[in-house]
């Protein structure tokens, strides 16, 4: 069932949004715990829920009070929405270079099942009576089999290869529209 | 509860960060941990699924470090650390399984419908467009199908049956390294 989501984050920076700060587990901070950045952090809470979709995301970042400048909000929000665009672009492009990698896998899979196609067109003909029917009836079924086992190879790439980047462009897509606040940090809660 | 120097966990490091943080790799220490350039602490998991610990009890976690590095209630702040940690990277995990388990819901649903219609396809062809067919090609034919289904199916089945595996053991570990004795000691 889709619901609200609302992310409190504790940065000691506006930068700890973007990048990863150290592993720092001494800090009770979200982000310093696995080190993190906090578009990460967000970006598990939201995927904690796909393939659904929560109705609305609300973040509320805290930062100490010295660090919040005007227009600081309106700033973070369009960077926010900078950084999602082109990582949902970058991802179209990463798709693309995987799904054309598939393409080619496939049709080279289509060569290699002619191929085999014709050898066991061969095979059962058995133009020259050579092979014994035994062994003309065990190449026939791997010939089979590695038709099989091609198709399915360049199937799975097709068909599994785009899930991380549907997923994470549906999070993406999310997160581009989540509501932003900024406010000072209540106290010095950090050791 | 006795603790034996057997089963101590022992990390030799030369910060604390270096628990959590992998340090610059450099194979002229003779410090494991710089040689693999890896966090001690992940190490030890490791090294603790290896082994298939079945009895927890009196192991400890020994942290070595240099004198000028201990100082007052360190012991009490790497065990908070520690547990924060451990409940950060298990929600980490379950978010792993989950992900896993969904993909491979989704990559079964769609590659039942695939085999269903291969399968539906085959029978259609050896039925109605080649009637005539022999039966060692129609057998030829079955055996192929079967094995591109069964082939097909085996992937998302087998993400669905074990991926979740390793990070399940992974967190009973976890559930595990913030309930150790910490004892932290200078460096021989």
């Amino acid at each position: 069932m889709p619901s609200d989501i609302s992310v409190t984050l504790l940065l000691n920076h506006i930068d700890e949004l973007f990048n990863t700060p150290d592993t720092n587990p001494f800090s009770t901070h979200e982000v310093d715990i696995l080190g993190e950045s906090g578009m990460e952090c967000i970006k598990k809470r939201v995927t904690h829920l796909w393939p659904r979709r929560p109705d609305s995301v609300h973040v509320i970042l805290q930062l100490p009070a010295e660090q919040i400048t005007p227009g600081l909000t309106e700033n973070t929000n369009t960077a926010v929405r900078r950084y999602c665009t082109d990582r949902i672009a970058n991802n179209r492009l990463q798709r693309g270079l995987v799904n054309q990698r598939a393409r080619r896998q496939f049709t080279g899979a289509i060569i290699g099942t002619l191929i085999a196609l014709a050898v066991i067109a061969v095979l059962s003909v058995n133009p020259f009576g050579l092979l014994p029917d035994v062994l003309r009836g065990v190449l026939i079924v791997l010939a089979s089999f590695a038709i099989a086992v091609l198709i399915f190879d360049a199937l799975w790439s097709l068909v599994f290869d785009w899930f991380p980047f549907v997923q994470d462009n549906t999070v993406l897509t999310m997160l581009m529209r989540m509501e932003l606040a900024i406010e000072p940090e209540p106290d010095k809660i950090r050791s | 509860m006795t603790a034996t120097p057997a089963r101590d966990i022992i990390l030799r490091l030369d910060t604390i960060d270096q628990l959590f943080n992998e340090p610059d790799l450099n194979p002229f220490s003779e410090e494991e941990i710089d040689v693999l350039g890896e966090p001690a602490l992940l190490r030890a998991v490791r090294r603790l699924l290896a082994r298939r610990v079945r009895s927890w009890e009196g192991m400890r976690l020994v942290i070595e470090l240099p004198v000028d590095q201990i100082t007052p209630g360190l012991e009490q702040e790497t065990e908070q650390a520690l547990r924060r940690y451990s409940a950060a990277k298990i929600e980490d995990n379950h978010l792993t399984i989950h992900l896993s388990r969904t993909r491979s819901l989704i990559g079964l649903g769609i590659v039942i419908v695939l085999s269903i219609i291969v399968i539906f396809i085959a029978y259609f062809l050896l039925t109605n467009v080649f009637p005539r067919t022999s039966d060692t090609v129609k057998a030829l034919v079955a055996s192929s199908v079967s094995v591109f289904v069964w082939v097909s199916l085996w992937g998302p089945m087998e993400k669905l049956l074990f991926d979740w595996v390793q990070p399940h053991m992974e967190n009973n570990i976890l559930r595990k390294i913030p309930t150790l004795d910490i004892v932290i000691r200078p460096k021989s």
